[in-house]
């Protein structure tokens, strides 16, 4: 472990200008110091174990391999360094992913300079620091029941049940049969034990299945 | 029959035996299908059919044939004495081993009695009487014997049901009771009864208090109580009496019938076309036809068919009459036969000698009688005679043998003789014949003076001035002239084969009447008006009479029609009645018109075959149900398939079997009736489903209709394919069809119209989420190059240069809104977001993010879950509304905790920003550009926004009308 006043830090980042400016800026505004930076995984996969970086800042739109691909390429090629996702896209699945693969921490790009350094320093404190909007949504995925016994296609059978549209709606909104959408409810009814629409819901959302 | 005529002179004197007049009888006898020729009872059944009991069975007759019924068919014995129609119609049959009764070709023997049953009558309730040993009679089936005088030794002689229905009995040695009212009364007769063994009695239905009786010693007549002998020609034991429809009276005796009239008494016998033998019952049918029952001579019908005829059997040596004429004495009609000349007087024939050798002077082919009672005869190669101060005289020569056809006296009192040589005249002054023209002529007429119209074989001529010149009438041009008579104005024609001709001598008009008008050949040898008025013609078939004023064929009301080829000019009318010399003897009409009441046929409905034809396997099943009297009442509904039917039908008319046709209709199928026709029976195959009745009714050759119309109902079922009901369905489904099948072809339209409406959405979703990607990242990478930037040059600036740095600062907060700013059109260009819930949540993390770096605590609170779409515009007003109040309150409130609340308030969206700052002046910023633009918005949307401000802080609230929301 290096000492954390002097991390190395590797900066992957397509946009040139970025890269540089945030190199410049984490070698002049902080302790840490930018050992390499590439345009893309696939330019930094033979060279970034040799800089072994304390922290990795990942963009994830990238030519070639993308950020989250890049991901668990990094983990297995260095396993103790952190990496730091900074990126404009804050869906929640990419989110996810990128938490799931390995990421210690997310920033969208607007973040300032000083608040994605501080993160290096979190990150290598053992924190997993974000911006607020990306912690919560991953607060509002978790909120989610990821058991949930139903399929991916219940649920949305569900969830538009819940929005009070009857089977034949259902049906065309999904492009489906009516009689699949009776099989599908009939399942769902099963898999939550229920007999009726209202307590189907009721029980999918004790159990945010929803 | 044509004559000819041959001159001889011979002479004659007068001889005869006696005879009397035949009349109508016809015998019915075990040759016609009587089972035995004693007959012992006569009655007639509903049907019309007359049910005849001999000592030998029971007999049904129908006017055709007889039915004949015996042991064998279950009668108790075939010895049998009485029969009776009940009040039910029920035949009941008395013999000699007790009762039974008819059931249709099966008998039914009552258990009691077991003696002989005669007499056998019943009254309106139920009982039946007869005499066996002693009365009896049947109550509820119970059979009781009556005692009506309490003596221990009553013998009743005689049982009667009178015409109002009430029972007569005679008792010997008692006299004649009678029950009314539940009690027998004695009917009040002299003492005279009491020695009189009466056989059979009557009540007469003509004169009141008249009652017959009828003894072993002749006939008594009961007039108010007395009784005394009557009719004393009357000798022989009397067994029954009835009364005719005229209320004449007929005895059957020992010894032939006797028919009693107030004007004449005639004693019915072997002599006059009846039998000698016992008669032992008479019946009257319900035609008024007579009929007598005979021992071993069968069955007699009477008919009063208005002639009588008198033949060979009748005393004429010939049956062939020739000529007719008045004799000199008052009353007496000659009848020139081809055996002779006969003369009737009083009810006999007597033979008339003409004193001559030859035989051929009895072959007289003509008889006339001229104005001085003068009597000329033409015969056969026996010369031409007259008869005058009783003697008879040939006034013709041997050597002139002339065939002579016709006689005329014309008004000059001239006699005009036809012959095959010519016409002549007789000279009387010089005892010759003096020709008058060498046509020879069938027939004379005289018109008027000094014309006279020769019938001849190539039409009528006129005789005049001793030449002969045709008649200018076309229609006549040819014809054969067999007689002629001047009736009026008119001249008659009888033709031989083209019936009768009529000449109006006023217009010259003629007129034809032939068979079609009803005549019965159109061969008419004879022609006469009788003083009555009406004319009667001789034809080759019969005897007709026509109205003498329209010249119309007057129907034969009594049914029968006399077959009988009448001879030529044998026509002469003598005091009331009308005599035809015929082929079978003369012929005598009366021409009183004595039978008002017409005979009717009686039609009857035997059975109703119905035929079903089923295929199977191309066989032909005939499956037949057979419907019978009663059933017939009974509406009758068959199945579809059922619809082949054969009706066999009968007419009864005693009157004259012969003469009936049957005129039918089945209404339903057609409306009219038929033709008439002989045949009993008719078909109908295949008939369609419907409600029919069929009818059939009787109608004799003359054109006598019957009393009845008989008729059967029946209807045909639709098969299930026909029902109203069963085409309602078909249609019914049919539009059942067409509107699915419309409603499928709608809604798959409407379906792939949506299904297309939704790939265009969801393309321009795809768009949408695309463009929104493309923009975040390319815009999102560019402005972070420039917040980079901008920190990147504020890090190369020295401390103190402040001045460059809060450029730098505004540069990257500018970059930073931007940022922001592009963040909120991204989520409002992605399509998910386009509800009220990702809206409000949406706010809420703006919120957020701007106070995240400040001191200021932001609390959202949102009581609402609503998933629907919102409208672009709407949610992007709203959105911008509250930015716009947010970013406010960030730069100006110095507050300390703001709040955004989102109710839903009935129909009202609720949304609040409340912080506890400083406050503002709302009128003074209102014009700012901030707030006014706030109201733009809100305007724009149709909202209601209320800005509220104090020392203690801003509330801004903005309503929405749920119904713009378009929930």
């Amino acid at each position: 472990m290096q000492d954390q006043e002097t991390a190395k830090i590797v900066i992957i980042e397509d946009d040139e200008t970025i890269r540089t400016g945030y190199t410049y800026l984490i070698n002049h505004t902080s302790p840490y110091q930018v050992v390499n930076s590439y345009p893309s995984f696939d330019a930094a996969k033979s060279k970034i174990v040799k800089d072994n970086p304390d922290v990795i800042i990942l963009d994830i739109q990238l030519p070639g391999t993308s950020g989250i691909e890049a991901l668990p390429q990094l983990k297995k090629l260095l396993p103790q360094t952190y990496i730091i996702m900074l990126t404009v896209y804050e869906t929640e699945q990419i989110i996810l992913e990128a938490l799931a693969n390995g990421a210690s921490g997310y920033f969208t790009k607007n973040s300032v300079a000083t608040k994605v350094i501080e993160a290096i320093k979190e990150v290598l404190q053992g924190g997993g620091p974000m911006s607020p909007d990306v912690a919560k949504t991953v607060i509002m995925s978790l909120q989610k029941n990821p058991d949930s016994p139903l399929t991916k296609r219940e649920t949305q059978i569900l969830s538009l049940i819940n929005k009070g549209k009857d089977r034949s709606q259902i049906a065309s909104e999904l492009f489906i049969e009516v009689e699949t959408v009776k099989t599908h409810i009939k399942n769902i009814y099963g898999k939550l034990n229920v007999n009726s629409k209202a307590d189907a819901i009721t029980v999918a959302k004790s159990n945010k299945l929803i | 029959m044509y004559k000819t005529t041959v001159f001889i002179i011979f002479f004659l004197f007068i001889t005869g035996n006696v005879f009397g007049q035949r009349y109508n009888f016809q015998q019915f006898d075990i040759e016609d299908g009587l089972p035995q020729s004693q007959v012992t009872a006569i009655t007639q059944d509903q049907h019309r059919r007359l049910w005849v009991a001999t000592l030998g069975g029971l007999s049904c007759f129908n006017g055709y044939q007889f039915i004949n019924y015996s042991k064998t068919n279950g009668l108790k014995s075939n010895f049998i004495l009485s029969l009776v129609i009940n009040e039910h119609h029920e035949l009941l049959i008395g013999s000699d081993k007790g009762l039974s009764k008819y059931l249709g070709k099966k008998f039914y023997s009552y258990p009691e009695p077991k003696n002989f049953v005669s007499k056998l009558t019943t009254d309106d309730h139920g009982h039946t009487y007869w005499i066996s040993k002693g009365l009896f009679r049947t109550s509820g089936g119970k059979v009781e014997q009556l005692n009506i005088t309490k003596h221990p030794n009553e013998i009743v002689t005689a049982l009667k049901r009178d015409a109002i229905g009430r029972i007569w009995v005679a008792i010997y040695d008692q006299g004649l009771f009678y029950f009314d009212h539940s009690q027998w009364h004695k009917a009040p007769l002299d003492l005279k009864i009491k020695d009189l063994i009466v056989t059979d009695f009557l009540i007469d239905n003509t004169s009141s208090d008249k009652i017959w009786l009828l003894t072993t010693t002749g006939v008594f007549i009961a007039q108010n109580g007395k009784v005394n002998k009557a009719y004393p020609e009357v000798k022989n034991r009397c067994n029954t009496i009835i009364q005719d429809e005229k209320g004449y009276i007929w005895l059957g005796t020992n010894k032939g019938a006797w028919y009693i009239t107030p004007h004449q008494t005639i004693h019915f016998n072997a002599k006059n076309g009846f039998t000698d033998n016992e008669v032992r019952d008479i019946f009257k049918d319900a035609e008024n036809n007579i009929w007598l029952g005979t021992e071993g001579a069968g069955l007699y019908k009477f008919s009063n068919n208005g002639y009588v005829t008198y033949d060979e059997s009748q005393g004429l040596k010939n049956n062939l009459v020739m000529s007719l004429a008045k004799g000199p004495k008052p009353g007496e009609v000659w009848l020139g036969t081809y055996d002779g000349l006969f003369v009737h007087q009083k009810n006999t024939i007597t033979k008339l000698t003409i004193p001559s050798e030859d035989e051929d002077t009895k072959k007289v082919n003509f008889l006339f009688n001229d104005s001085k009672k003068r009597v000329w005869m033409g015969t056969v190669g026996g010369g031409i005679w007259v008869y005058q101060n009783e003697k008879f005289k040939r006034i013709d020569q041997n050597d002139h043998p002339l065939s002579c056809n016709t006689m005329l006296e014309d008004s000059q009192k001239r006699i005009w003789l036809s012959t095959n040589y010519g016409c002549y005249m007789l000279n009387f002054q010089q005892k010759k014949l003096d020709l008058v023209t060498e046509t020879p002529a069938i027939s004379l007429l005289e018109i008027g003076p000094d014309s006279i119209i020769a019938g001849t074989q190539n039409g009528p001529v006129w005789i005049r001035n001793n030449k002969t010149i045709p008649l200018e009438i076309k229609a006549l041009k040819g014809l054969s002239i067999l007689s002629m008579r001047k009736i009026k104005n008119f001249v008659f024609f009888g033709t031989a084969d083209n019936g009768l001709m009529i000449w109006n001598l006023s217009n010259g008009n003629l007129r034809q009447v032939t068979i079609k008008d009803g005549l019965a050949s159109d061969h008419i040898y004879s022609i006469l008006l009788d003083q009555k008025g009406v004319i009667w013609v001789g034809t080759g078939r019969g005897v007709n009479r026509l109205s003498a004023k329209y010249f119309n064929v007057i129907k034969n009301t009594n049914g029968s029609t006399l077959l009988v080829e009448c001879n030529q000019n044998a026509i002469l009318e003598s005091e009331d009645n009308v005599w035809f010399g015929t082929t079978k003897g003369a012929i005598v009409f009366y021409t009183n018109p004595a039978l008002a009441v017409p005979r009717k046929p009686y039609v009857s409905i035997n059975t109703v075959s119905v035929m079903s034809q089923t295929q199977q396997k191309g066989d032909q099943h005939e499956v037949q149900t057979i419907y019978k009297d009663q059933q017939m009442n009974e509406a009758i509904t068959l199945p579809y398939n059922y619809n082949h039917l054969n009706i066999s039908f009968t007419g009864i008319y005693l009157t004259n079997p012969e003469a009936v046709r049957y005129q039918y209709r089945l209404i339903g199928l057609d409306n009219k009736f038929s033709q008439p026709s002989a045949l009993t029976s008719v078909n109908y195959n295949s008939l369609p489903a419907g409600k029919y009745t069929f009818e059939v009714q009787g109608v004799t050759t003359v054109g006598i209709t019957s009393a009845n119309t008989a008729s059967f109902e029946f209807e045909i079922e639709p098969p299930y394919y026909q029902t109203t009901l069963f085409r309602i369905f078909i249609i019914c489904l049919i539009l059942i069809l067409i509107a699915v099948t419309i409603y499928t072809i709608l809604y798959l339209n409407e379906r792939q119209r949506k299904l297309r409406l939704k790939i265009k959405l969801e393309e321009q979703f795809k768009i949408r989420k695309q463009t929104a990607e493309d923009f975040h990242d390319d815009l999102g990478n560019k402005l972070t190059r420039i917040s980079v930037l901008s920190e990147v040059l504020s890090s190369m600036l020295g401390q103190n240069e402040t001045e460059k740095k809060g450029i730098i600062q505004k540069i990257k907060t500018n970059v930073n809104e931007l940022y922001l700013g592009t963040k909120d059109i991204l989520w409002s260009l992605d399509p998910k977001n386009d509800t009220l819930n990702e809206l409000l949540n949406h706010i809420e993390e703006f919120g957020h993010e701007m106070f995240n770096e400040t001191k200021v605590r932001f609390i959202a609170d949102i009581a609402i879950d609503r998933n629907e779409p919102l409208p672009l515009e709407l949610g992007r007003n709203i959105l911008m509304v509250f930015k716009e109040a947010i970013h406010n309150a960030l730069k100006y409130a110095k507050a300390t905790e703001l709040s955004f609340t989102a109710r839903i308030n009935q129909d009202l969206l609720e949304l609040k920003l409340k912080d506890n700052g400083q406050g503002f002046d709302v009128e003074a910023a209102k014009h700012g550009h901030g707030m006014n633009n706030m109201v733009v918005r809100a305007e724009r949307i149709k909202a209601r926004l209320e800005v509220l401000s104090n020392q203690n802080g801003t509330t801004i609230a903005l309503y929405v009308k749920f119904s713009t929301l378009n929930f």
